[in-house]
C-alpha cells in the first residue's frame, strides 16, 4: 500500500485534485442555471467554439489562452445577439454558431497542416497541468463566482420565470448576456485544464443530478458544488489505482451520481 | 420531511463512497510492482521501437518500460496517472523528439521528476536529417503551397526508416547509459556493437532485395509523409502521400488536393499504394479506388506490432516493410536469404 499511495506526492497529481476543485465548483454552480434554463448544449458549444480563435493566436503568434477566450467571448455573445428577439431560438443561435465557429476553425487549420498543437486545448489533459494554468484557471472561476453573485437574486428570478422578472423591472436581456459570458469564462478556464468532453460534463452532469434531488437554487447548487468534487475527486481517485484514463473515469463518476440521484428519485419521490 | 430527504441523501452519499471504494480496490501488485528494477537502471522510453534500441544496449542493466507499447501509436497518446510515476522512477527518458511524441515533453515537465528527458533526434546533427515535406521538392513547377506550414519547418523524426540512422542513435544510446552508468560502459559498448552488427547486415539484406525492384518502379505513394529516409537510402522517389503530413494527426486532404494527388500518381505511373498500419487508411484507400491502382498490405512505421503480428522486432518490421514494397513492385524476395 505504501508503493501506492506515494504517487499522491507528486505534484502533477496534486495539481489534478486541486484543478478538479478550481474547475469543478465554478462548472458545477453555472451548471445550476445551465440546466434550469435547458440550454445544457451550450457547455459542449462554447468547448468547440474555441478552437477558431486558438488556431488564429497560432498562426499570428499570441498565446492560445488568449485565442480560446476572445474566441469564446464572441460566441457567448453571438448567441445572445442573434437569438434577441425570438424569430431563432436560443438553443437554434447555440448549434449555428458552434457549428459555425468550428468549421471556421477546421478551414483555418488548414493553413497550418497538422491537429497537435491543438491538441493539448482540445483535449486537455489534467495531469499537464502548470502553476500558470492553475493560476488562470483560478482567476477565471473566480472572477464568473464573483460576478454571479453580485447579481444572484436576479439572476435566480430571470432562470425561473423570465416574463415575471421583466414585468418587475430586471434587465432580462442584460443578464443573459452576462451569463453566457460568465459561461465563456468558466468553459475556457476549464477545457484549457480537462479538454472538451470533461468540461461539459462537469458542466451539466452535477448540476442535473442536484437538479432531481431539490428545486432550491441555493441547495442546488451546493448540492452540484458537493458532486462535481465527489465525481471529480472520486474519479481522478479511481483513476491513479487503477491506471484508467483520468478524464473518462471523472467523467463516469460524475455520471455514477446522476444514476444514483435518479434512482433515489424513482423510488424516494414517485 | 425534510429531514427525511437529508437523511436519505446522506445515505445515498455514503452508498456511493462505498460503492466507488469497493471500485478502488484493484490487485495493487498488478499496479505497481514493487521495487521492479531491482538494482538495475530503470529507463523509460516514449515508443515500442525505442524501447528495443534501450533494451538492446542496455542489456541485463537496464529495465525499459515504455508509455506507448505495441500497436500504439505514439503521435496520440493520452498520458495516464502511471505515467507520472514511471517518469518519476526513470533515471533517464527517452524520446525522439521534433514533435513525434508532442505530449511527452508536457508530460516530463509536470512530472516534475529529476530524469533527464533525452530527445535522441533533436540531438542529432542537423545536416544529417531530412526536410519533413520531401515529397514536394520536386514539383517546384506547379503552386501548391498549401503544404506550407509552420510544423513542417521541423525535420522528419522518423529517422529508423534508414538503418544507418538507427544506428546512430544506437551510438547516442550507448553514448547516454555510459554517461549515467559509466561502470558498465563496456557492457554497454559490447552490447551496442552486437546490435550494430545485426542492424549493418539487415542493412545489407534489405539494399539486396530492393535491387531485384525494377528501377522505373521505385516510387512510394503512401499514408503519411514517412518515407523521406527510406527513399533516400533505397533510392526510391516519393510520389507523395495522402495526408501530406509526417503526423498522423492532421486534417484529411482537401477535394482539390485529392484530385492534384490522382493526377500525381498518373502522371508517375505509380500501379500500388501503401497505407500504414494504425493510421487511417480511408484517404488512401479512396485516392487508390479513384487512381485505379492496387492497395498494399499495410506498413509498419511508427511502432511494433504484437508479438503474433508481422512486425514484432524493428528488424522484423524493416523486413516485412521492404518485402511487402518489393513484392507490390515487382521484385522478389529470397526466402533462404533470412
Amino acid at each position: 500500500m505504501s508503493e501506492a499511495l506515494d504517487i499522491f506526492s507528486l505534484t502533477a497529481v496534486r495539481r489534478a485534485y486541486l484543478a478538479i476543485l478550481l474547475v469543478g465548483i465554478p462548472c458545477a454552480v453555472m451548471g445550476c442555471f445551465v440546466v434550469l434554463r435547458r440550454m445544457a448544449f451550450i457547455g459542449d458549444a462554447l468547448a468547440h467554439t474555441v478552437l477558431p480563435g486558438i488556431v488564429i493566436a497560432f498562426l499570428k503568434g499570441f498565446h492560445l489562452f488568449f485565442g480560446a477566450l476572445v474566441a469564446g467571448i464572441i460566441t457567448s455573445f453571438g448567441i445572445g445577439w442573434l437569438s434577441r428577439r425570438k424569430e431563432v431560438r436560443e438553443d437554434t443561435a447555440i448549434g449555428i454558431l458552434f457549428t459555425a465557429m468550428f468549421a471556421l476553425g477546421i478551414l483555418l487549420m488548414g493553413q497550418t497542416g497538422s491537429f497537435r498543437d491543438f491538441e493539448g486545448i482540445l483535449f486537455g489533459n489534467i495531469l499537464y497541468l502548470d502553476r500558470l494554468t492553475l493560476q488562470a484557471m483560478a482567476v477565471l472561476g473566480g472572477l464568473s463566482l464573483l460576478l454571479l453573485a453580485s447579481v444572484f437574486k436576479e439572476m435566480e428570478l430571470v432562470s425561473y420565470d423570465p416574463s415575471y422578472a421583466q414585468t418587475i423591472g430586471i434587465k432580462t436581456e442584460k443578464l443573459r448576456y452576462l451569463l453566457l459570458l460568465l459561461l465563456a469564462f468558466t468553459v475556457v478556464g476549464a477545457i484549457q485544464a480537462v479538454g472538451v468532453i470533461l468540461t461539459s460534463a462537469l458542466l451539466i452532469t452535477p448540476a442535473a443530478t442536484a437538479a432531481l434531488l431539490t428545486k432550491k437554487l441555493p441547495l442546488m447548487i451546493l448540492l452540484a458544488s458537493l458532486f462535481a468534487l465527489l465525481g471529480g475527486w472520486g474519479g481522478l481517485t479511481f483513476s491513479v489505482f487503477t491506471n484508467f484514463p483520468s478524464g473518462a473515469a471523472i467523467v463516469l463518476a460524475c455520471t455514477l451520481f446522476f444514476g444514483l440521484a435518479y434512482l433515489y428519485r424513482s423510488v424516494f419521490r414517485k | 420531511m425534510y429531514f427525511l430527504f437529508a437523511k436519505n441523501l446522506f445515505r445515498l452519499i455514503s452508498l456511493s463512497a462505498i460503492l466507488l471504494l469497493a471500485a478502488c480496490q484493484p490487485p495493487e501488485a498488478e499496479v505497481w510492482p514493487e521495487n521492479p528494477g531491482g538494482n538495475r537502471l530503470q529507463i523509460v522510453t516514449s515508443f515500442s521501437l525505442l524501447q528495443e534500441w534501450v533494451e538492446a544496449v542496455g542489456g541485463d542493466a537496464v529495465v525499459v518500460r515504455s508509455f506507448v507499447g505495441p500497436e500504439g501509436d505514439p503521435h496520440t497518446y493520452q498520458a495516464r496517472p502511471g505515467d507520472l510515476r514511471k517518469m518519476v522512477d526513470a533515471a533517464v527518458v527517452f524520446g525522439i523528439g521534433f514533435e513525434f511524441e508532442s505530449w511527452l515533453p508536457r508530460l516530463h515537465r509536470s512530472s516534475e521528476t529529476p530524469a533527464p528527458l533525452i530527445l535522441l533526434a533533436e540531438s542529432l546533427p542537423a545536416e544529417s536529417l531530412l526536410d519533413g515535406h520531401h515529397c514536394d521538392e520536386h514539383e517546384h513547377g506547379h503552386d501548391h503551397h498549401h503544404h506550407h506550414d509552420h510544423l513542417h519547418d521541423l525535420p522528419d523524426p522518423h529517422l529508423w526508416m534508414d538503418i544507418r540512422m538507427t544506428q546512430k542513435l544506437i551510438d547516442l544510446i550507448e553514448a547516454e547509459l555510459t554517461t549515467i552508468q559509466p561502470e558498465q560502459a563496456d557492457v554497454f559498448a559490447e552490447n551496442a556493437k552486437a546490435y550494430q552488427e545485426k542492424l549493418t547486415l539487415l542493412d545489407r539484406q534489405l539494399v539486396s532485395w530492393i535491387s531485384t525492384v525494377p528501377e522505373e518502379n521505385r516510387k512510394l505513394f503512401t499514408g503519411h509523409d514517412v518515407f523521406a529516409y527510406f527513399a533516400e537510402r533505397f533510392g526510391f522517389e516519393v510520389i507523395g502521400s495522402a495526408l501530406g503530413s509526417a503526423s498522423t494527426e492532421t486534417k484529411d486532404p482537401g477535394a482539390g488536393e485529392i484530385r492534384e494527388l490522382i493526377q500525381r500518381i498518373r502522371d508517375s505511373g505509380v500501379q500500388v499504394v501503401f497505407p500504414e498500419a494504425g493510421s487511417d487508411s480511408r484517404a488512401v484507400r479512396r485516392i487508390a479506388e479513384e487512381a485505379d491502382v492496387a492497395v498494399a498490405p499495410d506498413l509498419y512505421t511508427d511502432y511494433l506490432s504484437l508479438p503474433d503480428g508481422p512486425a514484432y522486432t524493428y528488424t522484423e518490421m524493416m523486413r516485412h516493410n521492404v518485402r511487402t514494397i518489393v513484392e507490390a513492385l515487382g521484385g522478389t524476395v529470397a526466402d533462404e536469404d533470412e
